[in-house]
């Protein structure tokens, strides 16, 4: 069952209604990403208008990078947010899961094998973590503990478009409660079900690699990061 | 009885177990294994003490090369962990307990009860090293219990504090030497807590999938191949650099603003000013890596960018 969110526009849902869409092409699918990773920004803004003095450090997968994050880090800077302030950190992770095929997931990691990190201080930035969904958060959780392991930011935002009801509960258990106090979320829709790939229904319409059109994210090299490290070598 | 394969170790059956202990012992001992036998899944006091005396275990396999069969519930007055060496005649059984009230003396059997008991089997079945241990999860009880060993105990008996309950990111800050023993098995020279974290994920889940008997060898094994972007190989650094065949060193020598290392058998790289770093997800023992070579030897890649999708 899927319950919409306050932040939850006429413009997201239909944006969503995309996503699950299995005929949607993969063109149509990252438009509805982009424009989603939009919306979210704009959410974040209205919530949190001192972000706009702040420094900001995006936070996302390889896979989300073209579409979710480039659309947040557009809507950040069109919502007032300078776009000098805006720092990305992007990730590329593996996942090893112990127990394939139940419901188990205590042992499943997210390794990071790669990473692209702007230079930021962490300590004095709110930091956004932004993925296309959240269900069991290891992923989510690697890629924050990471960024926060010796300093804490000023705010931590965990932005997705769908979560998976209980995900922010299970976030928070893996770190300390002065951590995770920190934590403010922002999604769209909450769904309740899974299917018996594991995959969350509706969800963002079954595996992101396949509906973006992945071939193999771990050899993948976003564009937005190829953009990014070009201007900061020509700054 | 059943002698063991190697040595003068020998398990003893229900029937000279219950000439050793007496029937009702013997009896109470079953009702216990047989409520037992639900498995390590979910169990995580039980799974990440496990893990981390294995990770331990693995640190004195790679020192010494000296294995041991690790079991869990083994059908013993003490063994929710045991370390069996035949060889050495050695066996060390951990009682655990995740309570707030735990005794010596207390119930029926006592654990004082128990551990002799255990002593007295483990003596006849010809282990000359028996070490017990009570492992209490409440630091202040664990004080209490490790200073009110009972007098008939103390020669072979000990215990100690583990912990259970917080976040495992939030342990492994708190206790530094349950971090530098997982630290030890990572891929990364200086890991973060993460990194530590899901190496003593990967353990536990080789664990629990071998349990509730296996060498420290076969669970050591199982989790690199679970995952071999997460733990370190064994083998020295100079063996690992010697893989690298010599175009391959030029092409990569060549590269502007790219850097690499050997670290724990992995190839390390940094490119882009430190922007982009990574830590390739094989070893340099590994055909990937072999094959790597050779795709980028083909390549003959200018730049950093020519080769950035290869490097996984």
């Amino acid at each position: 069952m899927r319950t919409f969110t306050v932040f939850a526009s006429g413009e997201a849902r239909e944006q969503l209604a995309i996503l699950v869409d299995q005929n949607a092409s993969a063109s149509a699918y990252q438009d509805a990403m982009t424009s989603l990773g939009r919306q979210l920004a704009t959410q974040v803004v209205a919530k949190i208008p001192s972000i706009k003095l702040s420094t900001v450090c995006v936070a996302c997968t390889v896979e989300d990078a073209d579409y979710l994050a480039r659309g947040l880090l557009e809507g950040l800077t069109e919502t007032g947010v300078d776009a000098a302030r805006l720092k990305l950190v992007c990730f590329w992770n593996e996942r090893v899961r112990r127990f394939n095929g139940d419901a188990h997931d205590s042992f499943d990691v997210a390794p990071i094998i790669k990473q692209y990190r702007e230079e930021v201080d962490i300590s004095n930035a709110v930091v956004v973590v932004v993925k296309s969904i959240i269900s069991g958060a290891c992923v989510v959780k690697t890629n924050l503990a990471t960024l926060i392991d010796q300093v804490l930011p000023q705010r931590v935002v965990v932005a997705a478009p769908v979560m998976l009801a209980g995900a922010d509960g299970r976030l928070a258990a893996e770190f300390p409660s002065s951590t995770a106090g920190r934590f403010e979320y922002f999604t769209f829709a909450i769904d309740t079900d899974r299917d018996q790939d594991d995959n969350v229904i509706p969800g963002i319409g079954g595996s992101v690699y396949k509906r973006l059109g992945f071939e193999d994210k771990s050899s993948y090299v976003p564009e937005l990061v190829k953009q990014r490290r070009r201007g900061l070598a020509h700054a | 009885m059943t002698p063991s394969a190697t040595t003068a170790i020998t398990r003893l059956d229900d029937a000279s177990l219950a000439a050793l202990v007496g029937k009702p012992a013997l009896e109470n001992l079953k009702r216990r294994t047989r409520g037992g036998q639900s498995g390590l899944k979910g169990l995580r006091f039980e799974h990440l003490f496990g893990a981390h005396r294995i990770a331990r275990l693995i640190q004195k396999l790679n020192e010494s090369g000296t294995d041991a069969v690790v079991e869990w519930q083994s059908d013993g007055f003490v063994d929710d962990f045991v370390v069996r060496r035949d060889e050495q005649s050695s066996f060390k059984g951990y009682q655990l307990k995740n309570a707030q009230h735990v005794s010596w003396t207390a119930g029926t059997p006592s654990i004082e009860t128990d551990f002799a008991l255990q002593w007295k089997v483990s003596q006849a079945e010809g282990y000359s090293n028996v070490r017990l241990r009570l492992v209490c999860s409440n630091p202040e009880l664990a004080t209490a219990l490790a200073g009110s060993v009972p007098a008939s105990l103390s020669a072979y008996s000990r215990a100690f504090f583990f912990p259970h309950g917080p976040p495992l990111l939030e342990m492994l800050e708190a206790h530094t030497w349950m971090a530098e023993d997982f630290a030890f098995l990572s891929k990364h020279a200086a890991p973060t807590r993460v990194d530590i974290g899901q190496v003593a994920c990967v353990l536990m889940g080789a664990w629990d999938g071998l349990s509730p008997r296996a060498r420290v060898s076969e669970v050591w094994s199982k989790a690199r191949d679970m995952s071999p972007t997460l733990l370190r190989s064994m083998r020295t650094d100079e063996d690992a650099r010697r893989q690298l065949i010599g175009p391959f060193r030029e092409v990569l020598d060549g590269l502007p603003d790219f850097e690499y290392v050997i670290v724990r058998g992995f190839l390390k790289w940094t490119a882009m000013s430190g922007s982009t770093a990574g830590v390739l997800s094989y070893d340099c023992f590994s055909d990937r890596f072999r094959d790597l070579q050779q795709h980028i030897v083909r390549l003959q890649p200018k730049s950093f960018e020519d080769i950035e999708g290869a490097l996984a």
